[in-house]
């Protein structure tokens, strides 16, 4: 004990240790691994490392490659952006509408996320299908007068269904920042005239926009990563980038590319995940110009108005 | 209050309704159509008949994979613990260079779409020509979970008061004393929370599951399959079983945390 006590870097030792290992062994290996796969060729059914860079050549070379990854690309978006879009109102109704139990409502909007990632898409599909609820009530209604197919397996459901599955990873980020939006600066731009919209323009969205980031990167990502969606509920023209990296392991022995498909998605992920910080630091510098310009002094600097320099009343 | 004031607040009433009608359709379809006495899951439903129920917990392959998703959970969620306390405790107390490269790389597995860490991991397989089983569903799982249970250290020890760990070895206690009689009763329902949320998680898990699955498969797995030849209503049935008791988790973290806010 008197010996751990004494050195420093032994009780780091003894308390990273465990977790350091099981991160070089399972995540940064693995990372390697897939990379050396990637410059590797199989042949005669064997792999052979020959640090060659034909898979990337293929992948890059290929239309039907890279037209996955753009259409991963513009889906992920599309998808990030819609479910903020849900998300901004729902958590801004929730934070500054309900005067009460305003855990239950958050709770009640998670729960309703809770339900498993496949359940979900099942869901979807009974809503959507042939038969399913949603052309039974047109046809019921009247709207139609037979059930339609175009409502499941196309490009239009893979995105519903993923800004579903998008929701639980934008709305919860957006949420927390929100909640932290002291009231009082809302309603003091209130009382110096600020019409609604400006005091949520000019107030709120500063404060907020690091969860707005994070959670429009959460969504990018879930979106570009899922590879159930379009085999389950899109059709062949809807599969992205994750089914191309998927199906080069489930038949044959493509595995190199499927292990340079990999790298891309990792690369494209990681720009993604580092997006966000590089924006803000421009949406900050941004509004600072802008409000040295502005003739109001009440225009916001999110830096001056962080909420804990704001003084207690 | 105005004309225009009023409809204002309607139109917005209006929009979060539908918001919540929008998530929490299928959830309900899914719960509806469990009870559906007919196998084609057509509109409307014949309710009510808890015959998918007891044909779901007939079928071996659903109740083997309930069962290897169950040991799947437990085991990766004692391997996060186990190696996420240390690491959050360490996170808290040291200051070093690489620190926040170091955190950053505990997450990664977390923020990772799960396909590349089940792609990484597959590579490794695949070159060594080591086995795939349960094993290497629990090692992908695990690396998952751990950034759960260091986020929820990082957010329970951030509040509490070091000082009382520095008086509890001035007084005498070891180390070891000091955790399990002063930190410990701490940081007890943040890791009972990031373990009941782990489990929900691991029983979810598919995107990595897919990729490192050997011959014994974990429930996902096997709605995932049938899901690729028809629709049958035992897979809501399943989901519905599954759906109440992560609720019952959730409900279950929940009092906890609010015990541990109360104590506060």
């Amino acid at each position: 004990m008197t010996l751990i006590r004494r050195h420093r870097w032994l009780q780091a030792l003894i308390l990273f240790g465990p977790a350091a290992i099981w991160a070089a062994f399972f995540v940064v290996f693995p990372v390697v691994e897939a990379v050396k796969m990637s410059l590797s060729q199989i042949q005669y059914y064997h792999l052979v490392h020959d640090w060659t860079l034909k898979n990337f050549e293929l992948f890059f070379s290929n239309p039907l490659y890279t037209d996955a990854l753009v259409r991963s690309i513009v889906r992920g978006l599309i998808v990030a952006a819609a479910a903020v879009a849900i998300s901004l109102p729902l958590a801004h109704f929730i934070s500054f509408r309900v005067k009460k139990h305003q855990f239950v409502w958050f709770a009640g909007v998670v729960v309703a996320l809770w339900l498993g990632y496949l359940l979900r898409i099942v869901g979807w599909r009974i809503l959507l299908g042939n038969e399913g609820v949603l052309n039974g009530l047109l046809t019921g209604v009247g709207i139609l007068d037979h059930p339609t197919k175009v409502l499941v397996f196309n490009p239009f459901a893979v995105i519903l269904v993923q800004v579903h599955l998008a929701l639980s990873f934008t709305f919860i980020p957006i949420f927390v920042v929100m909640q932290r939006v002291p009231h009082r600066l809302m309603q003091a731009a209130g009382d110096l005239g600020a019409k609604r919209w400006r005091q949520i323009l000019e107030v709120e969205a500063p404060l907020i926009a690091p969860g707005v980031a994070i959670g429009f990167t959460f969504g990018f990502v879930l979106s570009f990563g899922d590879y159930f969606a379009p085999q389950l509920v899109g059709d062949p023209g809807s599969l992205g980038i994750a089914n191309l990296a998927s199906s080069q392991f489930e038949h044959g022995l493509a595995w190199p590319l499927g292990a340079a498909i990999g790298v891309v998605m990792i690369v494209t992920v990681l720009a993604a995940l580092m997006l966000p910080g590089l924006l803000l630091a421009l949406y900050r510098r941004i509004t600072r110009i802008r409000s040295r310009r502005g003739p109001e002094p009440s225009a916001v600097n999110p830096g001056a108005l962080a909420p804990e320099e704001v003084p207690a009343s | 209050m105005t004309l225009r004031k009023r409809l204002g607040s309607f139109g917005i009433g209006a929009g979060i309704a539908v918001i919540l009608l929008f998530l929490y359709l299928p959830a309900i379809v899914v719960a509806i159509y469990s009870l559906n006495k007919g196998p084609v899951m057509s509109w409307p439903p014949e309710l009510l008949s808890f015959h998918w129920y007891s044909k779901a917990f007939a079928n071996p392959a659903m109740t083997e994979g309930l069962k290897n998703s169950v040991i799947v959970a437990v085991i990766s969620v004692a391997i996060a613990v186990g190696l996420g306390i240390p690491a959050g405790l360490g996170v808290d107390r040291f200051e070093f260079f690489g620190k926040t490269a170091f955190q950053r790389l505990l997450m990664l597995p977390f923020l990772m779409p799960g396909l590349i860490s089940g792609l990484t991991l597959l590579t490794v397989v695949l070159d060594f020509q080591f086995e795939l089983s349960l094993t290497t569903v629990i090692i992908a799982h695990a690396s998952m979970l751990i950034a759960i249970v260091v986020i929820q250290m990082a957010v329970v020890l951030d509040r509490w008061d070091r000082s009382l760990e520095l008086a509890a070895q001035d007084l005498g206690a070891n180390e070891i004393k000091t955790f399990f009689y002063v930190t410990w009763p701490n940081i007890r329902a943040a890791i009972i929370g990031a373990s009941l949320l782990g489990i929900a998680v691991s029983l979810d898990e598919t995107a990595r599951t897919a990729f490192v699955i050997g011959e014994q498969n974990t429930l996902p797995i096997v709605v995932l399959s049938s899901l690729r030849r028809t629709l049958t209503p035992e897979i809501n049935a399943i989901g519905t079983v599954v759906l109440v008791i992560s609720l019952i988790g959730v409900l279950v973290w929940s009092r906890f945390g609010a015990a541990d806010l109360a104590r506060e």
